[in-house]
C-alpha cells in the first residue's frame, strides 16, 4: 500500500466507521477510570452497573458495524470477517455475565475484588481486546491484541491479593511471556519467508518456500494461539490461574479468550487454506494438539477434588473438541464449531455460577463439600444436573447436540477423504466422552447420594435465577437446535 | 369471511378440547378443598363442552364449515413437522358422542359416587379422560395421536384401579395397561413405518402422498412397509379396541366404577382403535384388510358365545362390548368403514346406557344390601328380577337400549349392525369360497346377540324379585333412583331409536349419518334386502328363543339337558374359551421362567463381565498413575532438580515448578514439531 500521508489519514477516518463498537469500549474503559475517582469505597458497585449498561449498549454497536464484507481496513490491520459479528455477541454477552456474577456475589468483604473500581474498566480492556482479536488481519495485529488480553488478565488473576492470587499470577505471566516468545519467533520466520504481515499476502508468498520450515514457522505461530486456548501441551498454567483467580473472572477465561483464540485460529486456517489443504501437517498438528488436550484433560480432570480444578482440565478438553471442529476443514464442521461455542458459553458459565456462590457460602470448592446439597435444595440439585449432563455431552441437553455437530462434520470428512486419522480421531472423541461422565456426574452424585453434614450452603432467589436464565436454554436447544442453527446463520452466512 | 368462520370453530374446538383437562387440573390440586362441589364443577365444566360440541356439530354438519388448521411443530431439514387439528364431519360427531356420553357419566357418577372418599379425584381423572380422548379426534398426527392414545391408556388405568382397596380392581388395571402395551408396540412400529414410507406423521400429507405413489424407499421395499404400517396401526386397534387375541384386558376392567365402564370401556376408548383404523384405512393393503376381518369376526364371535353364560350384569355387558367392537373391526376390514363410524355412534349410545342402567340397578341393589344389612353380590343376576315395576325409568331405557343392541328394527342398532353386514356379504360374494365364513359368523353372533340381550332383560327385569328367597320382603326396600341418574338414561335411551339416525327405520343407508360416511360405496339393494330379512328374523328369533328359555320356560329343561353346567360348552362360554388360562400356563408361566433363567446368566455373566471390565479399568488407571507418579513426575522433578542447582527464583515460585512447566511444554512441542517435520 503506497498511499500519500494524506490518503492514509482518510482511509484511517473512514475506518473508524467500522469501529463503532471498539470506540464505544474504548470510551467505557475511561469513563470507568473516572467515575471511579468520585466514588467511596463502599459504592463501588455503581461502576458494576455503569459497566452492565454500557455493554447493554455495546449490542447496538456492534449490530450497526458488523458486515462480514471481509474488507481489510485500518491499513490492512484489522478486517471484519465473516464470523466477526458473532465473536463479539459472544465476548460482550460473557462480559454481562461476568459483570451479573460479581454484582450478584454474596461476598461485600472490604478487600473483595469487586470492590476495586480497576477491575471493571481492566475487564473491559480485555472485551476489546478480544474484540480486536477477532478482527485481525495481520500477523503484527493478532500479536498486539493477544498481548493486550493477556496481559490485563495477568493482572486481573491476582485481584484476590492473597498469596495463591499472586502465585497464578505471576505463573500466568511466566507462562504467557514464554507462549509469546514462540509465537513471536514463528511470526518473525513467517515475514522472513514472505515479506508480508498481512495474511493473504503471506499465502501467497509461501509459495516457493520449502514445506518443512512453513510448517515449522506457522506450528510455532499457532503455540500462542494454543496458549490462549489452553491446549495441550500449552496448558500446564490453566489449574493454577483457575485455582487463583477469582470465580467470575475463571469463567470468563474458560469461555471468552478462549473463543477468541479459535476465531484468530479460524482466519488464521481460512487465509492459509490452500496451503492446509495441500500440505496435510498443519492439520495434523491441530489433530494431534486436540487429542492431546482432550486426553490429558480428562484423565487429568478425573482426580481433582477442586471443583474450579476439574472444570480447569474439563475447559482443556472442551479446546481440544473445538480443534476437532476445525480439522475437517468443512462448513458443516466450521457451522457445528460455532454451535458448540454457543452452548459452550451458558454451559460453562453456568458451572461456574453454581461454583461461585457455593464457594462463597461455604468457604471452598470441594467437591466432597458438596454431600447432600442436592436433596436439600432439589431446584439446584435438578440445575446442575443438567449443566453437568449438558458438559458431559449427552441428551437432553444441547451439550449433546453441539458434540453431535461435530462428530458428524468429523464422520462426514472422513467418508469424503478416507483418511484413517480422522476416523481415528472421531473413534478417539467418543470414548472420551465416555471418560468425561466420571468426573463430571462426581458433582451430582455426591449432592444427591452422600448424607447431608452440617450444611453450609445458602442460595438467594436472584443467584436461582441467574442459574435458571443460563441454564433453561442447554435444554431448549436441545429440542430446537434450529432457533440457534437459524441465528448464526444469519450471523454468519 | 368463511375462513374467519372456519377459523373460529377450530379455536373452540381447542376450547372444548381443553376445558376437561382443565377441570383436570383444577381438581388435582384443589379437589381437597372444593370437595363434593368438585363433582358439580366436573360436571358443569363438561355440560358446557358438550354444548359447544353442539354448535361445532351444527358449523360443521349443515354450513360445511369443515376446517384443517395446521401450524408447525419444528422442522427438519427440508422436511416440516405440522400438528393439525382436523374438524371435518367425522370428528364433530365425534365432539358430540364424547362429550355427551361424558357429560351424561359426570352427571350419573354425581349421584353413583357419592359419599366415595377420593369423589374429587374421580372426577379430575373423568376429566383428563376426556381431554385425552378428544385430542385423538382431533389431532391430524400420527405421533399426537400416539400420545394422546396412551393418554387415554393412562387415565383408563387410573379409573380401573380406582377402588385401590379392592386387590381385584389393582390386578385388573395392570392387566389393561400391560395388555395394551402389547398393542402399542405394534403401533408404534406402525407409525416407523408410515415415517419411513412418507417422511412425514401428518395423516393428511400421508395421505395426499400415498394417493400419489409418491414413497421415501424404492420399490422393492415399499409394499412391504405398507403392509407391515398397516398391520403396526392394527396392533395397536386389536390392544385398545379388546380384539382377539387381546381381549381379556375388557372384561377383567369392569371391576372400576360402573359410570367409567359405560364411558370408557364401552362407548370411547375402546372405539378409539376403530376410529383410529378409520381414519388410516386407505393404508390397509387386501392382506391386510383379509386379516382385519378375520379378527373382527372371530371376535365378534367369539365374545357373543362367552356372553351367553355370565351371571354377572356387568361381565355379559362387557362381552358384548367386545363383540360390538368386533363387527366395527370387521366392517373395516370389509371396506365399509362408513358402516363401522355408524355402528360406533349407535353402539356409543346404546352401550352407554345399558351400562349407566346396569349401575343404576348395581346402584340400587346396593341400597338394598345396604339396607338389610344382608350380603349378597348385587352385581349377580340370578339375584334381581321383577324390577321393571319398581324402576321403570330404568326399565324403558334399558329396554330401548337392548333392543338396539340385539337389532331389532326400528332401533339405532339395526340400521348400523346391517350396514356392517351387508358390507361383509358383499365381500364375501365378491371374494367367494371362505370368505362367505365372515357374514355366516356374523349372523351366528347376531343370533347370539339377542339371545343373550334376552336372557339379560328377562332375567333382570321379568318374573319375580328372587333376592325375596334369601331375603324376606327384600322386594320393599328398592327405592326408585334420583333425577341425576334418570335424565342420563331418558336422553341415550332417546338416542338408541332408529328414527334419530334415519327417517327409514330399515333403510340406514339414505339416513343423514351413514349417507355421510359410505362414501361412494355401491351397494347390492338385493343383497341388501337380503341380509335385512335374515338379520331382522335371526333378532327376533334370538329374543323369543331367549323367552321360550327364561320367560316362560318352555325350553329351559331342554337347554339344561343339552347344556348342563359341566359340559364343555357351558364351561368355554363361561370361561371365555380359556384364554386367561391359557396366557397364564403358556406365556406368564414360561415368561417367568425365561425371566429367571436370564436373571442367572445377567448375573453370572452378563456381570461378570462388567466387573472383569471395571477391573480392567482400574488397572489401567493405576497404570496410568504409574506413568503420571514416575515418568511424567519424574521428568518434572528432574528438571526441578536441574534448575534447582542453577539456583535462580527457585523457593518463590512453589518449588521452581514454572521452570519445569516451560520445560515441558517445550519439549512436548518441539517432539509434535519433529514428529510433523519427518512425516
Amino acid at each position: 500500500m503506497n498511499l500519500s500521508l494524506s490518503d492514509k489519514l482518510n482511509h484511517i477516518l473512514e475506518s473508524i466507521s467500522s469501529l463503532y463498537a471498539e470506540g464505544w469500549l474504548a470510551v467505557l474503559f475511561i469513563a470507568l477510570i473516572i467515575i471511579e475517582l468520585f466514588l467511596t469505597s463502599k459504592k463501588k458497585l455503581v461502576l458494576g452497573v455503569v459497566a452492565l449498561i454500557g455493554l447493554a449498549i455495546n449490542f447496538l454497536f456492534i449490530q450497526k458495524t458488523g458486515t462480514g464484507n471481509e474488507a481489510p481496513f485500518m491499513l490492512g490491520l484489522l478486517a471484519i470477517h465473516k464470523s466477526s459479528l458473532f465473536f463479539k455477541y459472544l465476548f460482550n454477552f460473557s462480559g454481562m455475565v461476568v459483570i451479573l456474577m460479581m454484582m450478584l456475589s454474596g461476598n461485600n468483604k472490604q478487600e473483595d475484588f469487586k470492590n476495586y473500581g480497576e477491575f471493571y474498566s481492566l475487564f473491559i480492556a480485555i472485551i476489546l481486546g478480544l474484540n480486536l482479536m477477532a478482527m485481525a488481519n495481520n500477523l503484527l495485529m493478532v500479536y498486539l491484541s493477544i498481548e493486550l488480553v493477556s496481559i490485563t488478565s495477568y493482572v486481573l488473576t491476582v485481584f484476590k491479593f492473597d498469596k495463591k492470587g499472586a502465585e497464578g499470577g505471576i505463573k500466568y505471566l511466566l507462562f504467557g511471556a514464554i507462549s509469546s516468545g514462540v509465537m513471536l519467533y514463528g511470526m518473525s520466520l513467517l515475514y522472513g519467508f514472505s515479506g508480508s504481515l498481512v495474511f493473504s499476502e503471506i499465502a501467497s508468498g509461501l509459495a516457493h518456500i520449502p514445506t518443512i520450515p512453513v510448517i515449522i514457522a506457522l506450528g510455532m505461530t499457532l503455540g500462542g494461539l494454543f496458549f490462549k486456548i489452553s491446549a495441550a501441551p500449552f496448558h500446564i498454567w490453566t489449574p493454577d490461574v483457575y485455582e487463583a483467580a477469582p470465580t467470575p473472572l475463571v469463567a470468563f477465561f474458560s469461555v471468552a479468550p478462549k473463543a477468541a483464540g479459535i476465531a484468530v485460529l479460524l482466519t488464521f486456517i481460512q487465509g492459509f487454506e490452500n496451503f492446509v489443504q495441500e500440505e496435510k501437517g498443519i492439520i495434523y498438528l491441530l489433530g494431534f494438539v486436540a487429542g492431546l488436550s482432550i486426553l490429558i484433560g480428562n484423565f487429568s480432570a478425573i482426580w481433582q477434588k477442586s471443583a474450579k480444578r476439574m472444570l480447569a482440565y474439563s475447559s482443556i478438553a472442551h479446546s481440544g473438541f473445538l480443534l476437532l471442529a476445525i480439522i475437517p476443514l468443512s462448513a458443516s464442521g466450521y457451522s457445528g464449531l460455532y454451535f458448540y461455542l454457543g452452548i459452550y458459553v451458558f454451559m460453562n458459565f453456568a458451572a461456574f455460577v453454581f461454583i461461585q456462590f457455593f464457594e462463597e457460602t461455604s468457604g471452598n470448592d470441594s467437591i466432597e463439600k458438596m454431600k447432600g446439597t442436592g436433596l436439600s435444595f432439589p431446584v439446584i440439585g435438578i440445575l446442575v444436573v443438567t449443566i453437568m449432563i449438558a458438559l458431559t455431552g449427552l441428551p437432553i441437553t444441547a451439550g449433546f447436540t453441539a458434540k453431535l455437530f461435530i462428530f458428524s462434520a468429523l464422520w462426514e470428512a472422513y467418508q469424503n477423504s478416507g483418511e484413517g486419522f480422522m476416523l481415528t480421531l472421531f473413534i478417539f472423541g467418543l470414548f472420551n466422552t465416555l471418560i468425561a461422565l466420571f468426573y463430571y456426574l462426581k458433582i451430582p452424585f455426591f449432592m444427591f447420594f452422600r448424607p447431608n453434614e452440617n450444611q453450609q450452603f445458602s442460595i438467594q432467589p436472584v443467584q436461582t435465577a441467574l442459574l435458571v436464565v443460563l441454564t433453561l436454554p442447554l435444554i431448549f436447544f436441545f429440542f430446537k437446535p434450529d432457533v440457534l442453527t437459524g441465528f448464526l446463520n444469519t450471523l454468519l452466512f | 369471511m368463511e375462513g374467519a368462520q372456519t377459523n373460529d370453530i377450530a379455536i373452540i374446538a381447542t376450547g372444548i378440547t381443553l376445558m376437561p383437562l382443565f377441570s383436570f387440573l383444577l381438581l388435582i390440586f384443589f379437589g381437597k378443598k372444593l370437595e363434593k362441589k368438585s363433582g358439580i364443577l366436573a360436571t358443569a365444566v363438561l355440560a358446557f363442552s358438550a354444548l359447544l360440541s353442539l354448535y361445532v356439530f351444527y358449523q360443521v354438519w349443515l354450513n360445511q364449515g369443515s376446517t384443517l388448521t395446521h401450524f408447525e411443530w419444528f422442522s427438519h431439514q427440508t422436511n416440516a413437522f405440522v400438528i393439525g387439528i382436523n374438524i371435518d364431519k367425522l370428528a364433530a360427531i365425534m365432539l358430540v358422542v364424547v362429550t355427551l356420553v361424558s357429560g351424561l357419566v359426570h352427571l350419573f357418577s354425581l349421584v353413583y359416587m357419592k359419599g366415595d372418599k377420593n369423589f374429587p379425584r374421580y372426577f379430575a381423572y373423568l376429566g383428563l379422560f376426556t381431554f385425552s380422548m378428544l385430542g385423538i379426534i382431533l389431532t391430524n398426527n400420527i405421533i399426537f395421536i400416539y400420545i394422546f392414545w396412551e393418554l387415554v391408556g393412562v387415565s383408563s388405568y387410573l379409573l380401573i384401579g380406582f377402588w385401590q382397596e379392592k386387590p381385584a380392581a389393582l390386578k385388573a388395571s395392570k392387566k389393561a395397561f400391560l395388555v395394551n402395551r402389547i398393542g402399542d408396540a405394534g403401533f408404534l412400529v406402525g407409525i416407523l413405518s408410515l415415517f419411513a414410507l412418507f417422511q412425514n406423521t401428518d395423516l393428511g400429507i400421508i395421505a395426499s402422498k400415498h394417493f400419489s405413489g409418491v414413497y421415501a424407499v424404492d420399490f422393492a421395499s415399499q409394499y412391504l412397509l405398507i403392509s407391515l404400517a398397516g398391520m403396526g396401526l392394527f396392533c395397536g386397534a386389536i390392544g385398545k379396541s379388546a380384539q382377539f387375541p387381546l381381549s381379556v384386558w375388557l372384561p377383567d376392567a369392569m371391576e372400576g366404577p360402573t359410570p367409567v365402564s359405560a364411558l370408557i370401556h364401552a362407548a370411547t376408548m375402546v372405539a378409539a382403535g376403530v376410529y383410529m383404523l378409520a381414519r388410516i384405512a386407505f393404508i390397509f393393503t387386501p392382506e391386510v384388510q383379509i386379516v382385519i376381518a378375520a379378527i373382527g369376526t372371530i371376535t365378534a364371535f367369539m365374545a357373543a358365545y362367552a356372553a351367553l353364560s355370565q351371571n354377572d350384569i356387568k361381565a355379559v355387558l362387557a362381552f358384548s362390548t367386545i363383540s360390538q367392537l368386533g363387527y366395527m373391526v370387521m366392517g373395516i376390514g370389509v371396506g365399509t368403514v362408513g358402516a363401522s363410524l355408524f355402528h360406533l355412534v349407535t353402539h356409543a349410545f346404546f352401550k352407554a346406557c345399558l351400562f349407566l342402567s346396569a349401575g343404576a340397578i348395581i346402584h340400587v341393589m346396593h341400597q338394598v344390601e345396604h339396607d338389610t344389612k344382608a350380603h349378597f353380590d348385587p352385581q349377580d343376576m340370578r339375584n334381581m328380577g321383577g324390577l321393571r315395576k319398581k324402576i321403570p325409568v330404568v326399565f324403558i331405557a334399558y329396554l330401548f337400549s337392548a333392543m338396539a343392541l340385539a337389532g331389532l328394527p326400528l332401533f339405532s342398532g339395526f340400521l348400523s349392525k346391517d350396514a356392517i353386514l351387508v358390507g361383509a356379504y358383499s365381500f364375501a360374494s365378491e371374494y367367494g369360497g371362505a370368505a362367505y365364513l365372515i357374514p355366516l359368523f356374523g349372523f351366528l353372533s347376531a343370533l347370539f346377540t339377542a339371545f343373550y340381550v334376552g336372557r339379560q332383560l328377562i332375567m333382570v327385569f321379568f318374573g319375580e324379585f328372587n333376592l325375596e328367597d334369601k331375603i324376606k320382603d327384600a322386594g320393599n326396600y328398592i327405592q326408585d333412583i334420583s333425577w341425576e341418574m334418570k335424565l342420563p338414561l331418558v336422553i341415550l335411551g332417546f338416542l338408541s331409536i332408529g328414527f334419530v339416525f334415519s327417517l327409514n327405520p330399515f333403510d340406514g343407508e339414505n339416513g343423514w349419518l351413514l349417507a355421510t360416511f359410505k362414501g361412494n360405496l355401491v351397494i347390492d339393494h338385493s343383497q341388501k334386502l337380503l341380509v335385512e330379512v335374515i338379520s331382522a328374523s335371526l333378532a327376533i328369533s334370538g329374543l323369543g328363543l331367549a323367552w321360550l328359555v327364561y320367560g316362560n320356560r318352555v325350553l329351559y329343561n331342554l337347554k339344561q339337558s343339552l347344556f348342563p353346567k359341566s359340559s364343555f360348552a357351558y364351561k368355554l362360554s363361561l370361561n371365555f374359551w380359556y384364554m386367561d388360562s391359557f396366557y397364564e400356563r403358556v406365556l406368564v408361566k414360561n415368561s417367568i421362567l425365561i425371566a429367571e433363567k436370564l436373571k442367572t446368566f445377567d448375573l453370572s455373566i452378563i456381570d461378570g463381565i462388567v466387573n472383569k471390565l471395571a477391573l480392567f479399568n482400574v488397572i489401567f488407571a493405576h497404570i496410568i498413575a504409574w506413568v503420571d507418579k514416575y515418568i511424567v513426575d519424574g521428568f518434572v522433578n528432574f528438571m526441578v532438580m536441574v534448575s534447582g542447582k542453577t539456583g535462580n527464583l527457585t523457593r518463590s515460585f512453589q518449588g521452581g515448578k514454572v521452570q519445569s512447566y516451560f520445560a515441558w511444554t517445550l519439549f512436548g512441542f518441539i517432539c509434535l514439531l519433529i514428529y510433523l517435520i519427518n512425516e
